[in-house]
C-alpha cells in the first residue's frame, strides 16, 4: 500500500443506509466471530476487514471513522440507482452530524436520467452552496456550467481512463494464463501514463474551473508526475474496470431481457445479486451493480499530486 | 441514411466492391504506423484496437485502401479514437492525422477532447465524428462538444441508449448542424465503450468477454446483506448464522440448429434491425455495422440496407427469420414500435 500520510482522508459511501451505518462499517468485526463466519462471506466482506487492518497499521491504530475528514456520497455508474433529493438532504445532515465534509458523487446518465440528475444537483447547490460534486459525464458538466449551479465540479475517476485489467501483474501487461511473455518494454513503460499529462487536456478542464480529478490505485501504478494544474483523488481498494447501461445483473435473471435490458424495468436486482466470471485473473473481479470492479490491495507506484485518499470500505455500487 | 462499415488491414480491393454493392456508403479504418508501435509497443494502439490485422500498418497500404473506397465514390474515415493520449502519444496521433488528412480522408473519428483541440491547433481542418468512446450518452454532452470543439460533423450514439433516448437525440438535433449514427447490427459487447477501461489486448480476448461466455456465477447475496445490516446495527449474534451463498441459474441463449442460425449467431451476432425503420423516420443519418473486417460482411450490410427500406419492426424481424434469435439476449433494442416510444 502507498503512503497515505498528509493526504485528506475520505471515505466513499454509495447509499443512504451506508451513511447511517458509517461508523460500524469502519469498525472491524470482532475477530473471533469474523473467523467463524468467514467461509460464508463474499470476498467484499473479507476485503473490508483486510483493508481496515491495513489502514490500522498505516495509521498506527487510529480510529478510521475519526480519521475521515470527508465523505464521498453516491455512486458513479447507475443513474437508475440515483438517490432522491430527500436522501441528499439526509446525507448532508448526517455528514454534518459526523463533523465531516461531503462531496456528492453522481453517475453518468442517459437522456432518460438527466432531469432527475439535474434536480438533485439543483437541490444540492441550494443545500450546500459551493459544495463539491464528483461528475463522470461530460453532459452533466455542461448542465452545471450552463445553469450556473453553485457547486464545485470534480472530475470522477471514470474520466481518468488509463487502462486496467484484472490480468495485469506488477510488470504489466501480463496475463495469468494466456498472454505471451515477450510484451514489449515500451508498452510496459507507457501503460501507467495518463491523458492528464497532456497540457491541452488539463488546460481544457482548468479553463472550465476544474482542477481536481479522481484516479484509481492501479496495479501497474499511475504516473501523474508531469501533470500541471490538477490535483488528484486516489481510490482504494476497489478499482473500476467497466460498466454499461445494459445492466448484466438485470438481464441475468430473465433470458427474455437478455444481454441488453435497456428497455426493461429495473427491479433492483443489483441489491440481491453479484456475478463472477467463469475464471479469475491475478486480481479478483466481480460485477456489482452494472459495473465490473477489481480488488487491488497493493497498487503500483502512484506518482503525482494525490492530495486525497478515498477509502472504499465496500464496493461502491 | 448511410451504412457505415469498418474494414481491416486484411481487406483487399476485391473485397470492398461487394460491400459497396450491398449498400455501404462510408468505410472506417485504423492505422498503426511503425513510428507508433516502435515507440509505444504493439500492445498500445491509437484506436483501442491493438490487433494488427485490424489496422493498416503502413501509409502505403492505408492509402491504397482509401483509394479503393474513393474509387467507388464512397467516404473514407480514419479512427483515432483511443480514450487518452499522454503527451508523447498525443504528438504522434496528431502526426498520424496530418498524414492521413493529406491523403484525402473525409473525417476522423475521435474520442478525446484534447486530441481534437490539438488537431485544430495544428491547423488541420478535417471534420470530426465523435466516437462511442467520446462519452455522448445524453444530448447535454453533444452541446458540450459543440461548444468547445469546432468542426464536429457527426456523433456516433453509444450502443446502450434506449430507442426513446435515440429519438430524443434526433428531435433535439434538428436545429443543430450535426448528423447522428446509431448501431444496427454486429457488436456483441454490452458495456459502454467510453466507460470501458478494460484492456483490449492483441494477445488474448478482451477481459470483458469473460462475462459474456461460459458459466457466469450469479450469487444471491440477500442473506449476506441481511446479516451485514444486523451486525452493523450492533447485533453480532448473527455472525454464526449467515447462510452460505448459493449460485443461481445461467443465462439463456440462442442455440443455432441450421446454417442460417450459424450465420445469425456468428456473423450477425447481435441485432437492432427492427429499430432501423424508426431511426429512419426520426432522421438518424447513418447506421453503423461495427467491427473491422470479417466474413460475409456484404450479407450483413445487405440486411441493414433492406431494413432501411422496411416500413415496420415486423418486416425487419422477417428479414432475420428466427423467432428464437429475436427472443432475447441477441436483441439490442427489444422490438421497438411506434406506440412504445
Amino acid at each position: 500500500m502507498f503512503d497515505i500520510s498528509e493526504k485528506e482522508f475520505c471515505v466513499m459511501i454509495p447509499d443512504i443506509v451506508g451513511m447511517k451505518n458509517m461508523k460500524s462499517i469502519l469498525d472491524p468485526l470482532p475477530k473471533d466471530n469474523f473467523r467463524r463466519a468467514s467461509h460464508a462471506l463474499p470476498r467484499e466482506c473479507l476485503v473490508e476487514e483486510m483493508s481496515l487492518e491495513m489502514l490500522a497499521h498505516a495509521t498506527e491504530g487510529k480510529d478510521i471513522f475519526s480519521l475521515a475528514e470527508r465523505i464521498y456520497f453516491g455512486q458513479e455508474t447507475c443513474a437508475r440507482k440515483l438517490f432522491s433529493a430527500r436522501n441528499v438532504a439526509e446525507a448532508v445532515s448526517l455528514a454534518e452530524g459526523y463533523g465531516k465534509k461531503l462531496s456528492l458523487v453522481v453517475p453518468y446518465a442517459g437522456e432518460r436520467d438527466m432531469a432527475d440528475i439535474r434536480s438533485v444537483l439543483e437541490f444540492f447547490g441550494k443545500e450546500c452552496p459551493g459544495g463539491e460534486v464528483v461528475v463522470n459525464d461530460l453532459g452533466i458538466i455542461n448542465v452545471i456550467a450552463e445553469n450556473k449551479l453553485p457547486v464545485k465540479t470534480v472530475l470522477g475517476r471514470l474520466l481518468s481512463r488509463i487502462k486496467r485489467d484484472p490480468r495485469f501483474g506488477s510488470f504489466p501487461p501480463m496475463d495469468m494464463t494466456a498472454l505471451p511473455d515477450d510484451f514489449s518494454a515500451a508498452s510496459r513503460e507507457n501503460i501507467s501514463r495518463s491523458g492528464f499529462s497532456a497540457r491541452s487536456f488539463s488546460d481544457f478542464f482548468n479553463k472550465l474551473g476544474i482542477s481536481r480529478a479522481g484516479c484509481d490505485a492501479l496495479p501497474q501504478g499511475v504516473d501523474m508526475s508531469d501533470v500541471e494544474g490538477f490535483t488528484f483523488d486516489v481510490y482504494w481498494p476497489w478499482i473500476y474496470v467497466t460498466s454499461g447501461r445494459s445492466c448484466q445483473i438485470l438481464g441475468a435473471d430473465d433470458s427474455r431481457k437478455g444481454k441488453y435490458p435497456m428497455e426493461s424495468d429495473c427491479g433492483r436486482e443489483c441489491l440481491k445479486f453479484e456475478m463472477k466470471p467463469p475464471r479469475q485473473g491475478r486480481f479478483y473481479s466481480v460485477i456489482r451493480g452494472n459495473a465490473v470492479w477489481m480488488e487491488v490491495m497493493y497498487p503500483g507506484n502512484m506518482a503525482g499530486d494525490f492530495s486525497r485518499f478515498i477509502y472504499e470500505p465496500v464496493i461502491p455500487a | 441514411m448511410d451504412v457505415v462499415v469498418g474494414i481491416n488491414g486484411l481487406t483487399t480491393d476485391d473485397e470492398i466492391k461487394p460491400l459497396v454493392e450491398a449498400g455501404a456508403e462510408e468505410f472506417y479504418m485504423g492505422y498503426i504506423p511503425e513510428y507508433w508501435s516502435g515507440r509505444f509497443g504493439w500492445e498500445i494502439a491509437p484506436n483501442r484496437r491493438p490487433y494488427h490485422e485490424y489496422n493498416y500498418l503502413s501509409l502505403e497500404s492505408l492509402s491504397a485502401a482509401k483509394d479503393s473506397v474513393k474509387r467507388f465514390g464512397k467516404k473514407a474515415l480514419l479512427a483515432v479514437n483511443e480514450h487518452e493520449y499522454p503527451p508523447e502519444r498525443m504528438s504522434e496521433a496528431v502526426r498520424m492525422v496530418r498524414e492521413c488528412v493529406s491523403l484525402g480522408f473525409d473525417a476522423v473519428i475521435i474520442s478525446n477532447i484534447a486530441l481534437a483541440l490539438e488537431i485544430r491547433e495544428a491547423g488541420i481542418d478535417v471534420p470530426f465524428h465523435i466516437s462511442i468512446g467520446g462519452l455522448v450518452n445524453n444530448y447535454e454532452a453533444v452541446k458540450f462538444y459543440k461548444k468547445h470543439i469546432p468542426g464536429i460533423r457527426r456523433f456516433i450514439l453509444p450502443r446502450d441508449l434506449t430507442v426513446r433516448e435515440i429519438r430524443s437525440f434526433a428531435l433535439k438535433s434538428k436545429d443543430d448542424d450535426i448528423s447522428l449514427e446509431a448501431f444496427g447490427v454486429g457488436d456483441p459487447c454490452a458495456w459502454s465503450d467510453g466507460y470501458c477501461l478494460a484492456w483490449h489486448s492483441a494477445g488474448i480476448a478482451p477481459f470483458c468477454s469473460w462475462f459474456f461466455t461460459g458459466d457466469r456465477k450469479l450469487t444471491d447475496l440477500r442473506s449476506f446483506f441481511d446479516w451485514r445490516d444486523k451486525i452493523r446495527s450492533g447485533d453480532i449474534s448473527f455472525v454464526d448464522s449467515v447462510e452460505p451463498i448459493k449460485a443461481r441459474a445461467k443465462f439463456g441463449g440462442f442455440k443455432p440448429s441450421s446454417e442460417r442460425d450459424d450465420f445469425l449467431a456468428d456473423i450477425v451476432r447481435v441485432c437492432g434491425l427492427c429499430a432501423i425503420p424508426l431511426f429512419k423516420k426520426w432522421g438518424i443519418d447513418a447506421i453503423k455495422v461495427p467491427a473491422r473486417g470479417g466474413e460475409k460482411r456484404d450479407a450483413v450490410i445487405d440486411l441493414v440496407t433492406r431494413a432501411m427500406a422496411a416500413e415496420s419492426p415486423e418486416e425487419c424481424k422477417a428479414l432475420i427469420g428466427s423467432e428464437e434469435f429475436c427472443a432475447g439476449s441477441r436483441c439490442y433494442y427489444n422490438y421497438p414500435s411506434e406506440k412504445d416510444v
